[in-house]
């Protein structure tokens, strides 16, 4: 498997995708189409944000990236291989693609953390040593050891959420999916987020993050993806797309800060006439860029 | 309910389980014997000082736990201690029975006393130990995940109905009679397709964690301290020996 990695651990290919209800929801005035003709490639071992408005379809394209959805139309590739559908194929599939939901509720069953993480690996039919083991590090890895004989009912919003990442990271996935993973949780929340988050990719894991936040899709990605309307409309690096004004406002996006400011302070050199240098571009972007790295947590 | 089960998952026997389990099943068995007067009573005091010394459950907990079946049982036993008879003579009368009296004195001590004992399992061991048990005496898996999942969803349909009724009475559906019977109604009818589609999250939640129709999670092993275990064997022969002796 090692020899013939492929560059792009997964890539979709005009993906469709209908809810059931999809002519209810027409005849409502609302587009049927939860996708509608979605590629994208993502390599291995990045960093990819997913960035849309509300509705834009977000949640329902990563639900194809486990193998979760089966798309109407289009395919999918994983690791360069069109996706199996059959059950065993999934059940390999869901286990490299690993999928942290939007809500934990909807992830988290067991009555306390300890066997709750342990539910995965469980699964893949591990004996017991070896599911205590990786219970035990996922435990760590995610800074809530001392979370382990909590009854789940008992825990904050936030615990919750760490608790159902950790039960997706015991599984070991090569590709972490989380569906909005800051949603809900406070500044600080969000910076441990970013550093168990860091962890992971230091170990190799491929990582995928829907988010609103524009500023952190900035900071922390080396790929964005903007969807509207269950579409793609642009994939790129950050600084790149996420300058295009027009582009990101007609997808409900805000500018992350950094480029706002940029923006401000280009406008403002031009007013007091000071000029930059015409052989260095795109110098003020890499120095904002730089910027809004420090005001990150060091990781 | 949240109440009880946080104390079971802090109490300083938590870690005992099983010897917890034989010695409130041990008192249980005691209370319904022995007769009420010594035996009930000894069993009613001794669960009381485990659950305040031992457990070290707050008094506060432990007597608010105790004075809900206390509550039915006084009001049931109403009907022991007076007999209404009906008469075309006399008409109706109620009498104050003497012998009822001491029936009614009979059956409280005795059933409280034997709901002590249940009360300081429930509040003393978690459910999940009580679960991981039933898993080791093979119990049917079926059985056990059906327990599982339904203590789980209790404290979800706790909580979505909680908001429900604060999503209601932010608004003023509550103001008055008539209108919370009409918030409470819709807000049960809500409850139910909220709780449906709860469900049907968490099973597609759970599938892309490998869920393939059987739950199963490691459970925790316990050393069983045979300590605790001879200071039950213990408590319950006193209580047997004074019994005997006092007869
Ligand atoms: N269970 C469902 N049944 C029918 N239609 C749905 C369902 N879930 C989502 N949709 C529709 O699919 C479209 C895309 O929704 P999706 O949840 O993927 O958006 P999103 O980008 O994740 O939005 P958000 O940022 O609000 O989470 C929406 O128009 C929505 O109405
Ligand atoms: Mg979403």
């Amino acid at each position: 498997m090692v020899a013939n990695m492929n560059k792009f651990i997964l890539e979709a290919r005009n993906l469709t995708y209908e809810y059931n209800a999809a002519s209810v929801i027409e005849s409502l005035g609302v587009r049927p189409q939860a996708l509608s003709g979605v590629s994208l490639m993502i390599k291995r071992g990045s960093k990819v944000a997913i960035l849309g408005g509300n509705g834009a379809g977000k949640s329902t394209l990563t639900m194809h990236f486990n193998g979760m959805y089966k798309p109407t139309s289009g395919e999918l590739l994983l690791d360069g291989k069109p996706a199996d559908y059959s059950r065993k194929a999934r059940l390999d599939w869901m286990q490299r693609v690993g999928m942290v939901l939007q809500d934990p509720d909807d992830q988290i069953f067991s009555a306390t953390v300890f066997k709750d993480v342990s539910f995965g690996p469980m699964n893949l039919g591990l004996p017991e040593d070896q599911v205590k083991i990786r219970v035990t590090e996922a435990l760590e890895e995610i800074d809530i050891s001392f979370l382990a004989e909590m009854p789940t009912h008992m825990l904050s919003f936030g615990q919750r959420k760490k608790v159902a990442i950790a039960g997706v990271v015991a599984m070991r996935p090569e590709v972490l999916v989380l569906d909005e993973p800051t949603a809900g949780l406070d500044p600080s929340g969000v910076d441990q987020l970013l550093n168990i988050l860091a962890r992971l990719h230091a170990r190799g894991a491929t990582l995928i993050i829907t988010t609103h936040d524009v500023d952190l899709a900035y900071g922390w990605a080396d790929e964005v993806i903007i969807m509207k309307d269950g579409q793609v409309v642009r994939q790129g690096e950050p600084n790149e797309v996420m300058s295009d004004i027009p582009m990101m406002e007609s997808a409900s996006l805000r500018q992350p800060w950094p480029l706002a400011m940029g923006q401000a302070l280009e406008e403002n050199l031009a007013c007091l006439r000071i000029k930059r240098k015409a052989n260095e571009p795109n110098s003020l972007g890499d120095f904002i860029k730089a910027i809004n790295t420090k005001s990150r947590l060091p990781v | 309910m949240r109440l009880i089960d946080t104390w079971a998952n802090i109490n300083n026997w938590r870690h005992h389980p099983i010897e917890v389990i034989y010695l409130s099943m041990g008192l249980l068995l005691l209370a319904m014997i022995l007769p009420p007067m010594p035996g009930a009573a000894l069993v009613l005091l001794t669960v009381t000082l485990c659950a305040l010394f031992g457990a070290r459950i707050p008094p506060f907990i432990f007597f608010r736990v105790l004075l809900l079946p206390l509550t039915f049982l006084l009001v049931g036993s109403l009907a022991l201690v007076f007999s209404v008879s009906f008469d075309q003579s006399t008409g109706l009368e109620i009498a104050f029975s003497d012998q009822g009296m001491q029936t009614a004195k009979t059956v409280i001590l005795r059933s409280i006393s034997a709901v002590s004992a249940l009360i300081l399992l429930t509040l003393t061991v978690p459910l999940t130990e009580i679960i991981t048990l039933m898993r080791r005496v093979r119990v049917p898996n079926a059985l056990i995940e059906l327990i599982e999942l339904m203590y789980r969803f209790l404290f979800i349909f706790d909580e979505i109905f909680a908001s429900l009724l604060k999503a209601q009475s932010v608004r003023l559906g509550y103001r008055n009679l008539w209108l919370s019977y009409r918030s409470l109604s819709s807000a049960v009818a809500v409850l139910f397709f909220r709780a449906m589609d709860r469900a049907r999250r968490l099973e597609s939640g759970l599938e892309s964690r490998g869920y393939s129709g059987e739950l199963r999670v490691l459970n925790v092993r316990r050393k069983i301290s045979s300590r605790f275990f001879i200071f039950a064997v213990l408590v319950h022969f006193i209580i047997l020996g004074i019994t005997f002796i006092t007869i």
